[in-house]
């Protein structure tokens, strides 16, 4: 900038030379103190305000990492589980899965219903008494919620251990429940913030709208029955039959319990829905979410 | 106290403030990757196996 203008600027007051604007070597000594000529007071006092800036970019870095930074490895984990995973797919991913007409988990022959619903040995596959893991090796399955649109798609896993589980994978299967679509209460949790936030906008989700679980072989699509807002303690939300210890479950419940209020730890919400059909998934993928426009891919 | 510092570097500004976005994005970098991952394994997060799970069991 050319010498004379910077005087005019700074003349009529556009630029203030005590705080800021020397533009050239030759104001700039002529206004500000270079640091030897500073008391011993302006030296702490400039000390402490740079210690007190450097601490705030760091408070900001802090909450920037903790709400969206810590999403980007949890998505990359996340990604990492599924192409370890060899699931099916359909052989055509723009046609509507066919509902089964015959109920999941039900026992075939006394034998034991997850094995035949899953296509796996169960009991191998996850130990289900785990109790101090160290790695994620295997999902149960991926969370679609058509309400939050076509590209959200969370993994499911074992657990809700927070360092492994939900701080990475996304949801949580609640060891204590049951699978998706068995009768009882199958529960999961994930985060209300940071870590991708799986269920960051719980709220928006209305009575109606379709939660939907895909595992291995079977799409899972449960329909909104309501939510509640419950204290931390509160875990008899994820009883069989919610609330009642001694009833026998007759129904197929699914429960996602997160933090609430957003950005708070005080309470919990917990989001209820109740099974409305499932299918294969060679068969298609499920109509709620061809409507928001899902192209599958593994 | 920074500024005098880079006021001791005989350098054009310009690379000063090279300088001093290299330096923030190491220390971002530094923080995102390394140091928040370990600190925050010491506050304290009421969830997981410590909230509900406990809660049914008992």
């Amino acid at each position: 900038m050319d010498i004379i203008a910077q005087r005019w600027l700074i003349s009529r007051g556009f630029i203030n030379t005590r705080t800021w604007g020397c533009y050239t070597n030759e104001i700039r000594k002529k206004q500000r103190p270079t640091w030897q000529e500073l008391t011993l007071g302006s030296k702490i006092m400039a000390i402490l305000s740079d210690l007190l800036f450097t601490a705030a970019f760091l408070i900001l870095l802090y909450i920037l990492w903790q709400l969206y930074w810590t999403a980007v490895p949890a998505y990359y984990d996340q990604k990492e589980l599924v192409s370890r995973s060899e699931w099916d797919m359909p052989e055509d991913v723009t046609k509507a899965a066919q509902p089964l007409d015959y109920m999941p988990c039900d026992k075939i022959n006394g034998k034991a219903s997850y094995e035949r619903v899953w296509g796996v040995d169960w009991q191998k596959e996850y130990d289900l008494n785990w109790k101090e893991p160290t790695e994620i090796k295997s999902m149960i399955g991926r969370v679609y919620v058509p309400k939050f649109g076509a590209d959200f798609v969370h993994n499911l896993v074992q657990g809700t251990d927070k360092e492994i589980v939900l701080d990475r994978q996304g949801f949580g299967h609640y060891e204590s429940t049951v699978m998706p679509g068995c009768v009882g209460n199958f529960a999961a949790a994930a985060h209300r913030d940071g870590y991708g936030a799986p269920l960051g906008d719980v709220e928006k989700i209305k009575v109606g709208d379709s939660l939907i679980v895909r595992t291995r072989h079977y799409w899972y699509v449960y329909s909104t029955t309501g939510y509640k807002i419950v204290q931390p303690e509160q875990g008899d939300v994820l009883l069989p039959v919610p609330g009642d210890s001694t009833a026998k479950p007759t129904k197929r419940l699914l429960t996602y319990t997160t933090c609430h209020p957003r950005w708070s730890m005080d309470q919990r919400y917990i989001l209820q829905g109740e099974f409305k059909y499932w299918a294969e998934v060679k068969s298609g993928v499920p109509q709620e979410l061809l409507d928001v426009g899902l192209k599958l891919e593994n | 106290m920074y500024r005098a510092l880079l006021d001791l570097l005989p350098i054009h500004w310009f690379f000063k403030l090279l300088l001093v976005i290299i330096i923030l994005a190491g220390v971002s970098f530094f923080c995102f990757t390394t140091l928040f991952p370990y600190i925050v394994d010491f506050i304290p997060y009421p969830f997981g196996n410590l909230g509900f799970e406990e809660a049914v069991a008992q």
